[in-house]
């Protein structure tokens, strides 16, 4: 049989992650994602190159030709309102099932084929995206034969709304991230790997508070295709130890935790930097807010220059070890978690070492601590006495979709279980106390009489 | 063909005039008309024929033309073998040659003098045409002959001169190209005599010409020997020598004698310019292969180098002072280079407005780029661009070492405070990037509650 390796298609639902799914093509092209790529949104208007590229010089005839190029297959407008889902996630999913045959009709001119990566986008404060990113992963994975014969994998990429913003679109990211993490009435795992990233903090990262918002949202969007870049990387000819995407997502999936979160050092000179300051200046810099002491897993990976690499500067083994003794002294447990990879990729095109550290399964506690507080400030003023209420735009009041205090519970339950999960995991990796001598007596060892 | 065509047309014509012309004006004026046609047309008749026996070569020229051939051919052959007698005998084939022009002579043909006769009227074309071939097939077979008999000799001759060129590049004169030149003509395959004479022509030319460079060569070399003293003997010989020009066997050994004698002369001279310019090549070489100088610049510096060095006879005195400005101008060339690089490298430092402890805009660097003068003494020049070639170089390695580090502080200092918090204080050995102390320096500049003691290598939290 021929062997072919992984390709990765985007489906980007909403305006800000149609944003970056354009970003990611026009700035960034990438052989493994090519034009594999489909911008789904509610509203025409909001499927906006222009808008993407506004603080950029030269947006206009490159960035036209690109938006042509794409327009006619790569981006789909479905829903009945021609205004959007007026931030309301209900109707973003409403519009999604009700459209889902167009939808699939773009999804098929994606020509996706057997174990390839879905990588759906959103922002989780929206509608649109949020709304229909998690019934349409659902859909797609149910019926498999919808994408190609074989199975596919679904990686989602969550990206939480700044400090500042309302708490509707807190109420909307924690709705949508549960939906991301479990969906449909048996609440089985909907994406096979949840990624986690923060626009406040990866702005506080970026130090870029002062810059002009265009600007911002364009910096963001830079960084975060940065992470999925170096997530794709390790499945390529280059890395010293690859990583596929059976790696990312397997084991998370039997676990029943699989929620990560990036953390990275980029543009670090290779002749100053060694890879253990790489490791420690990357675990700075998680793009949201999360604490490693709780993560249980860890993709560690580093790109070099080639010329470093064969010069013996940097190796595998060197990653393997300093990642090693990284994770013993930063991770949960006194193994360093419970799993663990390394890959350096060396590039002839690099000129500097770039490290990225995947952390997976961490406590949710921080993330939640900073949505919790306006998701129920929300809640209480929404009228569910009578066991439904229908959330309704004040702009535009053609916008309405009814949300029922059932479906509220079951977010909240579903949510609660995967932490529940989350937190056993932690807990047990933190304490793991395994007698090893009784364990070797039950393999029957130890059991030899002595001759003397 | 075409004369039936136009008698036609105008016989036509005439009679169409003649038509008209009884239809007008009556018999009588048509009878003029048509006597005066047949007198014009009888006439017209007689003065083509006359101008076409003219034009039309009869038989007497075509035998005339033939015979004058075969004369020139004589000639020719007869002037073609002479010539090669420079080089040597061809007796036997003159003999043959006069045999030949003898059987004309006989035949009366040609007079005594060889020149033509009016006899030949009395032979007939087809005899003279067979004489023209068979004289052709016998001047051919005496030019061979001639040819096979000179071949070797002009060879000899070849080599002969040669050796000459040989002789003159061992007395140091630089005819590189001109030898190969000469070399190329020399190598030309030729079989026919006239080939053969023709490229003896050429090596002489070719042979003539290198003496001359050579004595323009020498002459130079005179004047330069002047400057330091009177050198009656060589002048001689040197205008001697441009006085036999043409007889190579003296003007070369006239040119080699005043080489050698002018080389002996600037013996001295020379090795005090070389010592000079060695040592300066020995002084500034180590700073000439500093990694901040491009490939380029560093391939074409070598070569100049090894062209300098390899420069050890004092007849090339010349050549090593155009040598020695050209490396000065390199080396300059080079030093401005570094300085343009070092103005950049500045700027980009100053964007991360360091602090003044760390780094200060250098106000050394004008005054040691600006001492540093091509016109000057190789010596004081050589001083001086040591100084700025080590002022820059070192400049250049600190400066960029302090741009790395400015690049990567915004990654090195969250770091450095974690550790800080961790510990308090935070030792050089502790922080896992090159230039530790550096880092440790900067940070205790940016944030007034720590302090970096020197003596320890150590951050500490006030």
């Amino acid at each position: 049989m021929e062997q072919r390796s992984t390709e990765w298609s985007i489906i980007a639902s909403g305006e800000g992650a149609n944003r970056i799914c354009l970003q990611y093509y026009s700035r960034f092209p990438d052989p493994i994602i090519g034009d594999k790529l489909l911008l789904l949104n509610t509203s025409p208007t909001d499927v906006n190159p222009e808008q993407t590229f506004e603080y950029l010089i030269d947006r206009n005839d490159k960035i036209k030709k690109i938006f042509e190029d794409i327009k006619r297959e790569r981006i789909c407008v479905f829903g009945k309102s021609p205004s959007g889902a007026g931030n309301n996630w209900k109707v973003g999913e409403n519009e999604a099932r009700d459209d889902f045959d167009t939808i699939r009709r773009y999804i098929s001119n994606l020509k996706m084929r057997g174990r390839d990566v879905v990588l759906g986008i959103t922002t989780l404060g929206g509608g649109t995206g949020n709304g229909s990113l998690p019934y349409l992963v659902d859909r797609l994975k149910t019926s498999r034969t919808l994408i190609s014969k074989e199975e596919n994998c679904y990686t989602s990429l969550g990206i939480i709304p700044y400090d500042f913003e309302a708490p509707q679109r807190y109420f909307n990211t924690v709705c949508g991230l549960t939906r991301l993490l479990k969906y449909g009435p048996h609440s089985k795992q909907n994406s096979d790997m949840l990624l986690l990233v923060d626009n406040s903090k990866i702005e506080g990262l970026l130090n870029i508070s002062d810059s002009k918002e265009q600007e911002r949202y364009y910096l963001i969007n830079q960084e975060i295709i940065k992470a999925i870049r170096m997530i794709i990387f390790p499945s390529g000819m280059q890395a010293k130890s690859t990583i596929d995407i059976a790696d990312y997502y397997q084991l998370p999936s039997n676990i029943g935790v699989y929620h990560f979160t990036p953390c990275m050092s980029l543009g670090n000179d290779p002749e100053i930097f060694e890879l253990e300051t790489a490791i420690d200046a990357a675990a700075q810099n998680p793009m949201a807010p999360l604490d490693p002491k709780t993560a249980i897993m860890a993709y560690i990976i580093a790109i070099a220059p080639q010329e470093y690499v064969d010069n013996g500067k940097f190796s595998q083994e060197n990653l393997e070890a300093k990642s090693y003794e990284w994770a013993l002294q930063n991770m949960a447990g006194k193994w360093g978690g419970v799993m663990r990879y390394s890959s350096l990729v060396s590039s002839p095109n690099q000129k500097t070492l770039d490290l990225m550290i995947l952390l997976g399964g961490y406590s949710l506690n921080d993330i939640l601590a900073k949505c919790l507080q306006k998701y129920y400030d929300f809640l209480e003023i929404l009228d569910l006495k009578k066991g439904e209420t229908e959330l309704i735009d004040e702009q535009q009041p053609e916008i309405r979709a009814k949300i029922k205090t059932s479906d509220i519970e079951k977010i909240e339950t579903d949510l609660k279980e995967y932490i529940n999960v989350s937190e056993n995991k932690i807990e047990k990796t933190q304490h793991a106390d395994t007698d090893l001598t009784e364990k070797l007596k039950e393999f029957g060892f130890g059991k030899r009489k002595s001759n003397q | 063909m075409n004369e039936y065509i136009l008698s036609t047309a105008v016989i036509i014509v005439i009679l169409a005039i003649g038509l008209i012309v009884l239809i007008q004006f009556g018999v009588s004026f048509a009878a003029y008309f048509g006597v005066t046609i047949i007198l014009i047309t009888i006439l017209g008749s007689v003065l083509y024929t006359w101008w076409k026996t003219k034009k039309d070569k009869t038989v007497e020229s075509l035998k005339h033309e033939l015979l004058l051939k075969i004369k020139h051919d004589i000639l020719e052959t007869n002037e073609n073998i002479i010539n090669s007698e420079e080089l040597i005998n061809q007796k036997q084939v003159l003999i043959d040659l006069d045999s030949i022009k003898n059987s004309f002579i006989i035949q009366k043909l040609f007079d005594e003098n060889f020149n033509k006769t009016e006899n030949f009227k009395k032979f007939t074309l087809t005899h003279m045409e067979q004489e023209n071939r068979k004289t052709e097939q016998l001047l051919r077979g005496l030019e061979n002959i001639a040819a096979v008999n000179y071949n070797p000799e002009l060879e000899m001759y070849i080599q002969e001169l040669n050796s000459k060129l040989d002789d003159i590049v061992s007395a140091g004169y630089d005819i590189k190209l001109e030898r190969e030149s000469y070399l190329e003509i020399a190598r030309k395959e030729t079989t026919t005599l006239r080939e053969l004479l023709r490229k003896r022509k050429v090596v002489r030319v070719e042979f003539s010409a290198i003496l001359k460079k050579c004595l323009i060569e020498v002459k130079a070399l005179l004047t330069l020997s002047q400057k330091y003293g009177q050198i009656l003997n060589v002048e001689k010989k040197i205008t001697k020598a441009q006085d036999n020009l043409t007889d190579f066997t003296t003007s070369v050994e006239l040119l080699i004698d005043s080489r050698v004698d002018l080389r002996n002369f600037l013996s001295d001279f020379f090795k005090i310019e070389y010592k000079e310019i060695s040592s300066s090549i020995n002084s500034l070489s180590p700073f000439l292969k500093d990694a901040h100088i491009t490939s380029d610049e560093k391939i074409e510096i070598e070569e100049i180098i090894e062209n300098i060095l390899e420069t050890k006879e004092a007849g090339l005195l010349n050549s090593l002072r155009d040598q020695k400005v050209i490396f000065k101008n390199r080396v300059s060339s080079i030093t401005e280079h570094l300085n343009r690089d070092l103005q950049i490298l500045s700027k980009e430092i100053q964007k991360y407005s360091p602090h003044e402890d760390i780094w200060m805009a250098d106000e050394m660097e004008d005054p040691i780029i600006k001492r540093m003068r091509v016109d000057s003494e190789l010596r004081v020049f050589t001083r001086h661009a040591a100084d700025a070639l080590k002022y820059l170089t070192d400049t250049l390695h600190n400066d960029n070492i302090l741009l790395k580090i400015l690049k990567n502080y915004g990654n090195v200092e969250p770091l450095i405070t974690m550790k800080l918090e961790q510990q308090n204080e935070l030792s050089a050995s502790d922080l896992n990037v090159k230039y530790p102390e550096k880092f440790l320096i900067i940070y205790s500049k940016k944030h007034s509650n720590t302090i970096y003691r020197k003596t320890t290598s150590t951050l500490v939290n006030i």
